[in-house]
């Protein structure tokens, strides 16, 4: 049967969290199963356009290919000077109270922060 | 904050100062829970980003946000109403 994984993320590209969240989300997905993925703080780094040739990681976009919806705390986007033009194709700029909602419909919920 | 909003008593206070997002929210939506329909809550909040995301996020659930003041600090003093 599948489950529901739910994880916030508050860490950069190059942070090692970042890195063990997505592929930990990538297996999931790969299983057959949902996942749900909120960004906060320097999180929201990921899923900024960005066409660097130094690109520490754009691994999110595929991810949201295999089907891993991706949010992000608008507040944090403000604070960095962010807007919703700002990031990829797909994400959505909400805020805490979606958080709660994702919390509330996952079996299970993981913070990498 | 309007006058009319600064006259109003609140029901119940929530001290939120030296917490940071998201459990600032978190800790306004459980009290807001144990409250009646109708009933003010103040709470007090001194970081910054949660002083734009509380309200943002309350006012998201269908709860009525009556005013929000900043002072020295700083401090944030917001009200709302639970829907």
């Amino acid at each position: 049967m599948a489950k529901k994984l739910g994880v916030l993320l508050n860490t950069s590209p190059e942070h090692q969290n970042t890195y063990t969240a997505c592929r930990l989300l990538r297996s999931f997905l790969e299983g057959g199963h949902e996942a749900e993925l909120f960004l906060m703080n320097d999180g929201i780094y990921n899923v900024l356009r960005n066409n660097s040739p130094y690109r520490l990681f754009g691994g999110l976009e595929e991810l949201m290919n295999k089907g891993l919806k991706v949010s992000l705390c608008l507040t944090t986007g403000d604070i960095r000077g962010f807007g919703e033009a700002d990031f990829i194709h797909g994400v959505e700029c909400r805020s805490q109270d979606h958080l709660a909602d994702i919390v509330a419909a996952s079996d299970y919920f993981l913070h990498f922060g | 904050m309007s006058e009319a909003a600064t006259q109003i008593q609140a029901d119940q206070e929530l001290d939120i100062r030296g917490v940071v997002c998201p459990i600032t929210f978190v800790k306004s939506k459980l009290t807001l829970e144990r409250m009646q329909s109708g009933q003010v809550l103040r709470v007090l909040i001194d970081y910054p980003p949660s002083a734009l995301n509380v309200p943002r996020s309350l006012e998201h659930e269908g709860h009525q946000i009556l005013g929000i003041t900043e002072s020295e600090g700083p401090l944030w003093t917001l009200l709302v109403r639970k829907a």
